[in-house]
């Protein structure tokens, strides 16, 4: 009987000693799991926490870079303006009325040169090391963090490994350049400000002969300089229009060309309605033809500027030729457009030809420094796809936990259960975290999509995964 | 002929097993539960004061106390730029700090004492400690319109202006 006794007490006794083993094997699995986790939490925050630092750091590259452009297009400004004066003024010396001005030009055109020199080169400088920078900064950023995470980490548990997924490693992810953007904002901010119209307010010379053309210049001037864009081509904002183009028909140069180049279109309509008035006259006149071919081939330069239509018989100017009808067909040449779209042309030709303004760019950051301003290369979108990380780290599950759940259900089956897989399965844990633009609400609800890159506000939080 | 004194004895025994059992039962529970609100005092302390833009938040769950402390965690490799931009007399710009500010994280410890239970294999009194990392939320520095214009007065009257 004691001995049934003694059997029975032991036997119900090693069942309870091995569930409250069993049960420890589970509350190990369940803080194994969380302790893991955490560290890739702590990972995943801080690789988000550091790309979002690095967006703002590129916002700021973006800012500094616009806020450099917006004083070199005053100064280009004023300098272009400067050698307008000079154009129109010098060939009135010694006696004419604004010989001073010439004058005033000789004297102060070295300091403004000065000027656009230091302003020149330090945008270059600046736009250069900063567009640069703001493309490898991710890369620099996640080198960083991730080095002190696995160290961070691994004072906390030798036993945790840390892998990471980041975008950095495959390439740019702030790689699109938008100095239309960094430009046209430059120029907004500086065109009511202090910068405009300077030199005149100093002044270096007065009066300004071309009052006005400052402003216009600087209003001209993303199209000029940060010519290779959208926004600009587009005549969207910022860019300059055609009519906002300065008129320089104070300059005898540009004055003469632009009715040399309306006399010549002239001409050629004549030529082409009246071959026997060719090259006679300098002026428009009546002619009439007797068009046998029944209509006029206008040349197609002159095209914009000539208006035919049908005429009574005794019109009296104009180009005549009679139509293969019989009637009278009568053109116009409308010199004053012809001369207000040239003026405009030649304007535009003498300042990057004789003045010096910066020619068409062919190579956009080449031309500003060597880089751009800069916006996700996934487009200027408040939250792409790319701006997402993930960290993962593993560990295995102690081994002396892994042989009490074992030699517990080895028990339990009677000796039919196999060594635990699922314990000795490297177990590991992956959390991920994005940064972004708070753009749907809140304070920053108002700012545009393409200035979202000139903003610090880009802010990070934890995601399950990315691509969600 | 069963044995009434036996089955009194055998009874008593497996009774007494079972109190054993349940003590037991306590006893790890008791340790369990102390681990558990020291690990989720840390977890929610972290996570709050993280979010709070590195303000410690104090979260302490039943007798789990937590200390957040924040700690400085890195720089922006930045040195270049910074030195060129204040080479132009800029620096004092609101969102210039996000050249030079450390990169903070919030590093909590939390600690939680097992409660008494009756028995030999009492774990009353054995202190549990839980840890989290993470790093924090930053307060956005900037405007809605962008500090364009700050950078530009600056550079403009300390480089530029008055030819």
């Amino acid at each position: 009987m004691a001995m049934a006794l003694t059997v029975s007490q032991m036997f119900i006794g090693a069942v309870s000693i091995g569930i409250a083993f069993f049960r420890g094997t589970e509350v190990n699995a369940a803080f194994h799991m969380e302790t893991t986790l955490s560290h890739a939490n702590y990972g995943a925050s801080k690789l988000a926490m550091d790309h979002a630092r690095a967006a703002n750091v590129v916002v700021n590259n973006n800012v500094a870079m616009g806020a450099i452009m917006g004083p070199r297009f005053g100064v280009e400004s004023d300098n272009i303006t400067m050698d307008a004066n000079a154009a129109i003024a010098c060939p009135t010396c010694p006696y004419g009325a604004t010989c001073t001005v010439c004058k005033q030009y000789i004297q102060n055109k070295p300091r403004a040169l000065i000027k656009l020199v230091w302003v020149r080169a330090k945008q270059q400088l600046l736009w250069g090391t900063l567009g640069k920078l703001s493309g490898d900064i991710d890369k620099l950023s996640f080198q960083q963090a991730s080095g002190l995470i696995k160290g961070d980490v691994s004072k906390a548990d030798s036993k945790v490994k840390m892998s990471f997924s980041d975008p950095s490693e495959g390439g740019d992810i702030w790689g699109g350049g938008n100095a239309d953007v960094a430009c046209d904002l430059a120029m907004k901010d500086t065109l009511p400000s202090p910068v405009t119209g300077h030199a005149f307010q100093v002044p270096l010379i007065k009066p300004n002969l071309l009052e006005g053309m400052p402003k216009m210049l600087v209003q001209m001037m993303p199209k000029i300089i940060c010519k290779a864009t959208s926004a600009m081509n587009n005549g969207g904002k910022g860019g300059s229009a055609p009519e906002d183009q300065p008129k320089l028909g104070d300059i005898k140069e540009v004055a003469e060309k632009t009715q040399k180049d309306c006399q010549e279109l002239e001409d050629q309509m004549r030529c082409a309605a009246s071959p026997g008035t060719c090259g006679m006259s300098t002026q428009a006149q009546v002619d009439e033809i007797d068009a046998s071919v029944g209509k006029m081939a206008i040349p197609r330069d002159a095209q914009e500027f000539v208006s035919c239509g049908s005429a009574p018989q005794n019109a009296g100017a104009g180009f005549f030729y009679r139509n293969g009808g019989g009637g009278l067909t009568t053109c116009t040449f409308d010199r004053a457009k012809c001369e207000d779209k040239k003026l405009g042309e030649n304007s535009d030709n003498y300042m990057r030809d004789k003045i010096g303004l910066p020619k068409v760019v062919s190579n956009l950051a080449q031309s500003l420094g060597g880089s751009e301003t800069r916006k996700p290369s996934e487009g200027a979108k408040s939250n792409p796809s790319n701006f997402c990380t993930c960290a993962t780290s593993s560990k295995p599950v102690d081994e002396t936990m892994i042989g009490i759940s074992d030699a517990v259900r080895k028990i339990a089956s009677m000796g039919s259960a196999q060594p635990s897989e699922a314990l000795r399965k490297q177990r590991q844990y992956t959390s991920c975290g994005r940064w972004y633009f708070p753009q749907r609400k809140g304070e920053f609800a108002s700012t545009p999509d393409d200035e979202m890159p000139f903003v610090a506000a880009w802010k990070w939080n934890e995601t399950m995964r990315c691509g969600q | 002929m069963i044995n009434p004194v036996s089955n009194v004895l055998e009874a008593a025994m497996v009774m007494g097993w079972f109190a054993i059992l349940v003590l037991g039962e306590r006893s790890g529970s008791s340790a369990t539960d102390a681990r558990r609100y020291a690990e989720t005092s840390a977890e929610q302390t972290a996570t709050a004061s993280s979010a709070n833009q590195c303000q410690p938040q104090q979260v302490n769950v039943m007798n789990a106390t937590s200390s957040p402390s924040v700690i400085s965690n890195g720089k922006p490799q930045v040195a270049a730029a910074v030195a060129l931009i204040q080479a132009l007399g800029l620096g004092q710009q609101r969102t210039f700090p996000n050249y030079i500010k450390p990169l903070l994280n919030v590093l909590v410890s939390s600690k939680s004492i097992a409660d008494a239970v009756p028995g030999e294999v009492n774990p009353g009194g054995k202190s549990f400690e839980g840890f989290r990392n993470l790093g924090c939320s930053e307060k956005p520095l900037d405007t809605p319109k962008g500090s364009m214009d700050q950078y530009r007065q600056r550079l403009w009257q300390l480089n530029l202006e008055g030819y």
